[in-house]
């Protein structure tokens, strides 16, 4: 079973990564110019951070830093993706509107404090804040409504998170 | 590199090549000839390398070959048709993935340690300093 694991591992992530830049190509053709950008940063640039600030010593470990790297970047660009087919699913009504804030801000929040594992870390974190980020430009052409909606959402999980998360000590 | 992994790597990249080749000249005949349309033949022979690449996996260099060549036929098939399907079947493939990701994430990409990392160089025979060849100096 794990020969079979370790067979089907790369295959599979190419595939992952393949798909990754087919959907970025349906959903806009400039987004994968900046996906392969941050793919290159991901990938070869944070490679040591993936790792948990173990150096890698051999050629398994790089490629394994590598591993780290790409599921990371997946992670990163189908969560914004997922959100967008989400968005379009609900033909972007208030309540899908409000779904994916909360699927974006979870993802985001949980990435945050996620501990021993940097690969989920800066996949959740930078797929949550991308699909923030595009679901506050949609907010724009709902009207007034979903915008008041969307600036409480926003308001109300960052001082939940402050409050709970980041209280000071005065002793 | 060792020499019969060279020789694994090229048995594996003419088995990728040939198992690519097959599956594009057949679905070319097929489409020809009007029997079978061209995309449902490659995606069978997708499927097909994928039940292969499965079924060998013990031959590293065989399935690698086939399951790469199975990646190649159903990106091309999707970078086709991608764009074509319901909003709902590409929430499904992308939602299904993203579930996959995250649990393989989760369960198989905690952190290393200093001890795994110096354990995995152990077993590699990286990192260890072994004493220089000759006489030993001793610093009295």
């Amino acid at each position: 079973m794990e020969l079979l694991a370790i067979a089907l591992m790369w295959p599979l992530l190419i595939l992952v990564v393949g798909m990754v830049f087919i959907s970025l190509t349906d959903v806009g053709a400039s987004f994968s110019m900046l996906a392969g950008l941050f793919f290159l940063i991901l990938v070869f640039g944070l490679r040591d951070k993936m790792g948990g600030g173990v150096r890698a010593a051999n050629e398994a470990e790089q490629l394994e830093e590598m591993r780290r790297g790409v599921v990371a970047f997946s992670l990163a660009l189908l969560l914004p993706i997922f959100v967008r087919y989400l968005l379009d699913l609900s033909e972007k009504s208030l309540l899908g509107m409000i779904l994916c804030l909360i699927l974006s801000f979870g993802m985001a929040i949980w990435g945050m404090f996620a501990k021993d594992n940097k690969v989920f870390m800066y996949g959740s974190v930078l797929g949550g804040l991308i699909a923030v980020v595009y679901l506050y430009s949609q907010l724009w052409s709902l009207g007034e409504l979903p915008r008041i909606v969307g600036a409480a959402f926003g308001l109300a999980v960052a001082v939940v998170i402050s409050v709970i998360k980041l209280r000071d000590r005065l002793t | 590199m060792k020499n019969t992994s060279m020789i694994k790597v090229a048995f594996g990249g003419i088995i990728f090549l040939f198992s690519v080749a097959l599956a594009y000249f057949t679905a070319n005949y097929f489409d020809a000839n009007g029997s079978i349309d061209y995309w449902p033949a490659l995606a069978a022979f997708a499927g097909v390398y994928v039940l292969i690449g499965i079924v060998v996996a013990s031959v590293f260099a065989v399935s690698l070959g086939f399951l790469f060549s199975a990646d190649v036929l159903i990106l091309h098939l999707l970078i086709e048709n991608y764009g074509k399907y319901a909003n709902v079947y590409k929430a499904t493939i992308i939602g299904v993935i993203l579930l996959v990701l995250y649990i393989f994430t989760w369960l198989k990409l905690k952190d290393r340690s200093e001890d795994d990392a110096s354990s995995s160089a152990a077993s590699t025979g990286a990192g260890i300093q072994t004493p220089p060849a000759g006489p030993i100096q001793r610093n009295f």
